[in-house]
């Protein structure tokens, strides 16, 4: 049993003037899943890409497969066994799914291409993994699940024994996490290791064999899975134990309607989504990926254009066909991919914070840049944001930060009307329940909250009420203020 | 030790105008007609002519976009201005060229924003067009600009600076203030930063975008009308070669092609480095032909050697400045 594949000894690494990792060892078994936990800047990322050859070690020796490596390249990691899935695909969206599989490794003998060989190769590697996948047709015409799939495939065709995977399941719904899920189960049989990051407690404890904790750049504890509890791995991630995963909400909604949306239509995405909001509501859309949830917000946002329907805020109907126009109504959006849609990443965070009401610091012309560090500091301040300064680029801070930072956005721009579109993804366990409690806070402060969500969890522990979307329509409509809900009921209707 | 530690840092990050100065010692010492005042105001004025040209690209390409058409809208507008001066005067005639550049750089930007007309195309087509309106106007031929005042614009020295510079440089203040002060200026930085991004923030993306093309414009004429009176001459074809050492010049500098990042310091730099080069092969007396290849190889290995060192940065290693600065 105690056969260790990889093994990490007292690995270090600084960068400027920040310690990312202090003396992490890390040992792992053959055939075992292997999860490592941790809040976001605990320093998995830079582990992982150590490994990979991105980064190179201060000091510090790695073993892999019986021998002492120096891996300086993603290509080198492959030659020694080792393949990563980031979080961000490495797919090359306009090639086919057998082209993506071998690329750089297209070429057997002679110039010409033996295109039959390559993509009987690729189907079977798919089959291998049970993905019944057409290898020809381009990567872009997959679903998420379709192109981790392929990921996976391309990983095991370099005949790696080890295979890391940084959050797999960030961007998948429920049934094809449980896919996902399955097809570790059968690497594990194939006596493949699989190193698995997560935030997510449900995964871990139900995949991996053991659990290792980063917390500050310090590998804090390693634990056979069936040894530990929850609990203690989110205390450990945290350094502290946590009382509840949702906060409890101080105030409650009022009836007063604050935005009525009616037969909202956009082909062939939304048919004929009407809702309401109320002043100091949180209203919760469930549903699954391609339920309509995005498209809906972003169509209330003007964001996207819309066949038909009306909006109504405050009892005044109004025209909003474009995010000017929104914003001018006091409506905002939080986009799901905040690197994308959220923030301007080159920016200091003090310019990412009055991005929406720049005009309010001008005088005479000139943008009062002392004005806009004090919004800037106040907001960091309030919201916790970890930096450098207010004048820190936004590219270097970590997933919950920046998060908090579009919020900080939102909350200077002053909306009334918040649309909260996936809030909490890919942001680790005690960023979130920061972010939790200011969603309540606004709420009690009398803003109108929509949050999509695919966390169940999260949309029963913190909606007021919960819209359940089904292929572009509303299939269901669940009172939740005392949290009565459960996830099974608005599971079958998400279903359908 | 703390001065020099500072001073070296600053080295450290800005290669390009430590490469420049060692070069410029270099050239002083190697070639005698270098370091001469006629010779550095000489450069000076090219300087200002390429600059004020750059300042345009600089807006453009800080948003996200680059103007294939400035340098025939030199050519054009120098035509323009030459041809109108006899018949309204000097500062209608000005005038005139500058709308004539706003309005084209308004179509431009129009078909870039609203029609989402790629700008590689559109500037690439307005280029075209411009080379063949500036050869129409005066049948292919150039056009002397016979008005001692407005050919006073081009002569005038202040000490032994070109007053063509001084307007370069006053025109770079308030384009530093623009975009470092203004909310123009932050709004050109958000939408190349992130166009959807900006978008999704309530800010007017199109008209930010048209106007790019309408800076770059109405600079490129700036810069047509000054070598018009630098020159005495409207020249249909003289600002064609320019769009390439302006966009290198402004990269060079520093300023991201990807947008979002850069300002008009740098543009200075990068647009000095240029020029700079072209007249020290001529004060070292070197074949013009020749003298094309050697810049190709220095701008490349230049801005290499200053891509390289950032990738080091970011992943950690440090060059062999940063270690000398460590030490001290």
């Amino acid at each position: 049993m105690d056969d260790i594949v990889l093994e990490m000894k007292h690995i270090s690494k600084q960068f400027v003037g920040v310690k990312a990792l202090d003396d992490v060892s890390l040992s792992v078994r053959r055939g075992e899943v292997h999860a490592i936990c941790g809040e976001n800047g605990a320093g998995k990322s830079t582990l992982m890409k150590i490994l990979n050859g991105i980064y190179r070690a201060d000091s510090g020796e790695i073993w892999l497969n019986g021998k002492l490596r120096n891996i300086q390249s993603p290509e080198e990691a492959h030659k020694a066994g080792l393949s990563i899935i980031f979080q961000e695909f490495n797919l090359v969206d306009t090639l086919s799914v057998a082209e993506n599989i071998y690329l750089g490794r297209l070429r057997e003998k002679g110039v010409k291409l033996n295109w039959r060989a390559i993509e009987r190769r690729a189907e079977e590697q798919l089959k291998n993994i049970g993905a019944e996948i057409d290898p020809r047709i381009a990567v872009s015409r997959l679903s998420v699940s379709q192109k981790q799939m392929v990921e996976i495939a391309k990983a095991l065709s370099y005949d790696a024994n080890v295979i890391v995977m940084d959050e797999p399941s960030a961007t998948l719904t429920d049934k094809e996490a449980q896919k996902l899920f399955s097809v570790i189960s059968d690497l594990k049989k194939k006596q493949i290791t699989v190193i698995y990051i997560s935030h997510k407690m449900d995964e871990v404890f139900a995949l991996s064999d053991r659990i290792t904790v980063l917390r500050d750049g310090v590998a804090v504890s390693t634990a056979a899975t069936k040894d530990t509890t929850r609990r203690e791995v989110i205390a450990s991630m945290v350094g502290r134990a946590m009382e509840n995963e949702y906060p409890v909400r101080q105030g409650r909604r009022t009836d007063e309607t604050v935005m009525r949306v009616t037969h909202i239509r956009r082909k062939p995405v939304l048919h004929d989504v009407s809702f309401e909001v109320k002043k100091g509501e949180i209203l919760g859309i469930a549903g699954l990926v391609g339920a309509g949830r995005t498209e809906l917000v972003r169509a209330v946002f003007g964001a996207d254009p819309v066949s038909e329907g009306q909006i109504e805020i405050k009892g005044v109907q109004k025209k909003i066909k474009s995010p000017m126009d929104a914003i001018k109504n006091g409506v905002a959006l939080v986009n799901e991919d905040r690197k994308e849609l959220g923030l301007v990443l080159k920016f200091p965070i003090a310019e990412n914070i009055s991005i929406c009401k720049i005009g309010s610091i001008v005088r005479k012309g000139f943008i009062q840049r002392k004005q806009e560090n004090r919004i800037a500091e106040e907001y960091t301040g309030k919201l916790a944001i970890k930096s450098t300064s207010c004048r820190q680029k936004c590219v270097f801070l970590s997933g919950g930060n920046q998060q908090k930072v579009v919020l900080a956005k939102w909350l200077y721009a002053d909306a009334d009307i918040l649309l909260l579109d996936e809030p909490t993804r890919g942001i680790d366990v005690g960023s979130k329940y920061e972010i939790y409690k200011w969603i309540n806070r606004l709420a009690d402060a009398g803003k109108a909250v929509v949050m999509i969500s695919s966390e169940l969890p999260e949309i029963l522990g913190l909606s007021d009420r919960i819209l359940v979307l089904h292929r572009g329509k509303v299939a269901g409509e669940f009172e939740n203020e005392d949290k009565t809900a459960t996830a099974e009921e608005i599971m079958s209707c998400a279903i359908g | 030790m703390k001065i020099c530690k500072s001073v070296l840092n600053f080295f450290i990050r800005e290669k390009i105008l430590l490469a420049l100065l060692v070069m410029f010692a270099v050239v002083s010492a190697a070639a005698d007609s270098f370091f001469t005042v006629g010779n550095l105001s000489n450069l000076l004025i090219q300087v200002g002519l390429y600059g004020v040209v750059a300042l345009g690209m600089t807006f453009a390409i800080i948003g996200g976009d680059f103007d294939l058409g400035a340098g025939p809208m030199v050519s054009f507008s120098s035509m323009a201005v030459a041809l109108l001066l006899g018949r309204v005067g000097v500062v209608p005639a000005i005038l005139i060229t500058l709308f004539i550049a706003f309005c084209l750089g308004l179509c431009n930007g129009l078909l870039v924003a609203k029609a989402k007309i790629n700008s590689f195309i559109v500037t690439f087509g307005s280029m075209v067009i411009l080379q063949g309106m500036a050869l129409t106007l005066g049948d292919g031929s150039p056009a002397a600009t016979n008005h001692p005042a407005f050919n006073q614009i081009g002569a005038l020295q202040i000490g032994r600076i070109s007053f063509i510079f001084i307007i370069f440089m006053v025109l770079l203040l308030a384009c530093h203030w623009i975009l470092r002060y203004t909310q123009f200026g932050r709004n050109i930085y958000a939408i190349g930063g992130n166009y959807e991004v900006a978008r999704s923030s309530g800010i007017h993306v199109d008209f930010y975008k048209a106007s790019l093309f309408v800076l770059s414009a109405v600079f490129a004429a700036v810069g047509g009308i000054l070598m018009a009176a630098r020159v005495n001459t409207g020249h249909p074809t003289i600002g064609d070669d320019m769009t390439m050492t302006v966009i290198a010049g402004v990269v060079i500098g520093g300023t991201s092609l990807s947008g979002g990042k850069g300002n008009v310091w740098r543009t200075l730099l990068g647009i000095f480095v240029m020029m700079f080069l072209s007249n020290a092969f001529d004060a070292l007396v070197i074949q013009p032909y020749i003298q094309r290849v050697i810049k190709g190889l220095i701008i490349i290995s230049v801005v290499a050697i200053d891509s390289y060192s950032k990738t080091k940065i970011d992943v950690g290693d440090a060059g062999v400045l940063s270690k000398i600065s460590k030490k001290l």
